[in-house]
C-alpha cells in the first residue's frame, strides 16, 4: 500500500459521507479500510466529529426574513426606478432620425459646394455627411456607457472577490 | 468571478437558466422564494464565518441585496448555491476586515443551542434525547468556532451545506489541493477540539 492508496481512501471517506460514492468506490474502499489500519483509525476518528457536524443548526427569525424580504423589494424598486437607459436609447434613436429628415436635403448640397470648391475627393465629404447624421446617436452613447460605468462602479465599491485570511 | 464546475444535469441546468431570467428581471417573487428557501443554510454559514448572529444577520440582509444588485452576473451555469455563498462570504470578508469583528460564541450560544432552535424534524426526540442532542450541539459549535476561519468554513461548506469540492473550491478562491488538505486538517483539528471538551 503506497500514500497513493491512502490518499484515494482519505477522499473517499468523505465522499462516502456526502453520499457521493459509486459502488466500485465504495468496494475499494472498504477493502483498503480492512488491509489498512492507519485509515480505518481515521475511518474511526472522523465518524462521529461528522455525525456531529451535522447536527449544527441555527434558527432564523421570521422579522429577518420578513425585513430582509421588504428590502430586497425596495431596493429592486428602486434599480427598476433609476433606469434612464431604455429612456435614452429611444431618444438617441427618434433625434437621429428627426436630424437625418431635417438636414438631408440641404446639407447633402453644401457640402458638394464645400468638397468641389476645395477638390477633396467625393468620399471625404460623403463621410463627413454619414458623420453628422451619426452625432446625435454618438453623444447620447456616450453619456450612456458613463452611465452604466458609473453604477458598476457603485454596485462593486467594497467587495472585490479576495481571498479568506486565515486567522491565527 | 466563480470558477466553480459543478457538473450539474440538464433539468437542473434548465431550472438554473430560468432562475438567471429571473434575477435578471429581478422578479421579486422569485427572489422571496430563494430567501426563503436557502435562509437557514445561509444564515448558517454566515455565523460560522463570522461567529457574530447579529452580524450575520446583518449580512444575511445585505447578500440579498447584492444578488438583487447583481442578478444579471448569475449565469445559470452553477448551482446558485455556490454563486450565493461566494457572495456572503465576499460580504463578510469585507466587514471583518473593516470591523475586525472578532465576537467569540458566548453571546448567542444559548439562542441558537436551546430548545428553540431545535428543527422541527428534530422535535418529536425523547427529553434524554433532546438533552443529549443540545450537549453535542453545543459542543460541536463551541470546536468549530475554536477553528480557524479557514478550516471552519470549508468543514462547513462540505458537510453542511454540502457543495462539491469544486464549488467549494470556486467560492474560496483556492486551489482544489488546499480545500481538500484544509478539510483533512479541519476534521482533525475538530476532532481534538470536541476530545479536549468532552475530558
Ligand atoms: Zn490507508
Amino acid at each position: 500500500m503506497n500514500f497513493k492508496s491512502h490518499h484515494r481512501a482519505e477522499e473517499l471517506l468523505l465522499s462516502e459521507t456526502a453520499g457521493e460514492i459509486t459502488r466500485a468506490e465504495s468496494e475499494w474502499l472498504h477493502q483498503h479500510l480492512d488491509n489498512c489500519p492507519a485509515c480505518k483509525d481515521r475511518s474511526r476518528q472522523w465518524q462521529p466529529v461528522l455525525q456531529s457536524l451535522k447536527a449544527f443548526q441555527v434558527q432564523v427569525s421570521p422579522e429577518l426574513i420578513r425585513s430582509t424580504k421588504q428590502a430586497v423589494h425596495n431596493r429592486a424598486q428602486e434599480l427598476q426606478d433609476s433606469r434612464p437607459g431604455d429612456l435614452l436609447f429611444w431618444s438617441a434613436a427618434a433625434s437621429s432620425w428627426i436630424w437625418i429628415l431635417w438636414s438631408a436635403s440641404w446639407l447633402w448640397s453644401i457640402l458638394d459646394r464645400l468638397g468641389n470648391s476645395l477638390r477633396l475627393p467625393a468620399w471625404t465629404w460623403q463621410m463627413a455627411f454619414g458623420f453628422w447624421w451619426l452625432l446625435p446617436a454618438v453623444a447620447v452613447a456616450v453619456v450612456l456607457s458613463l452611465h452604466r460605468e458609473q453604477q458598476r462602479s457603485a454596485a462593486e465599491s467594497g467587495i472585490p472577490f479576495q481571498s479568506f485570511q486565515e486567522e491565527g | 468571478m466563480m470558477t466553480v464546475a459543478e457538473p450539474i444535469t440538464l433539468n437542473q441546468e434548465s431550472e438554473n437558466q430560468e432562475l438567471a431570467r429571473a434575477l435578471r428581471r429581478r422578479d421579486t417573487e422569485v427572489l422571496d422564494r430563494l430567501i426563503e428557501r436557502y435562509q437557514y443554510r445561509l444564515l448558517r454559514y454566515l455565523t460560522t464565518l463570522t461567529r457574530d448572529r447579529p452580524t450575520a444577520e446583518d449580512l444575511f440582509q445585505e447578500t440579498w441585496i447584492r444578488v438583487v444588485e447583481r442578478g444579471g452576473q448569475y449565469n445559470g451555469r452553477h448551482r446558485f448555491e455556490a454563486w450565493l455563498f461566494a457572495i456572503a462570504r465576499n460580504l463578510a470578508i469585507d466587514r471583518i476586515r473593516q470591523q475586525k469583528v472578532s465576537i467569540g460564541w458566548d453571546e448567542w450560544a444559548d439562542e441558537v443551542s436551546g430548545e428553540k432552535s431545535i428543527p422541527t424534524a428534530a422535535r418529536t426526540a425523547a427529553p434524554l434525547e433532546d438533552f443529549m442532542q443540545n450537549e453535542q450541539r453545543t459542543h460541536i459549535q463551541q470546536a468549530l468556532n475554536e477553528l480557524p476561519a479557514g478550516y471552519r468554513e470549508v468543514l462547513v461548506l462540505r458537510f453542511l451545506e454540502e457543495l462539491a469540492l469544486e464549488e467549494i473550491s470556486g467560492v474560496i478562491h483556492a486551489p482544489l489541493s488546499t480545500v481538500k488538505s484544509r478539510i483533512y486538517r479541519g476534521l482533525d483539528l475538530l476532532r481534538e477540539k470536541m476530545e479536549g471538551a468532552v475530558l
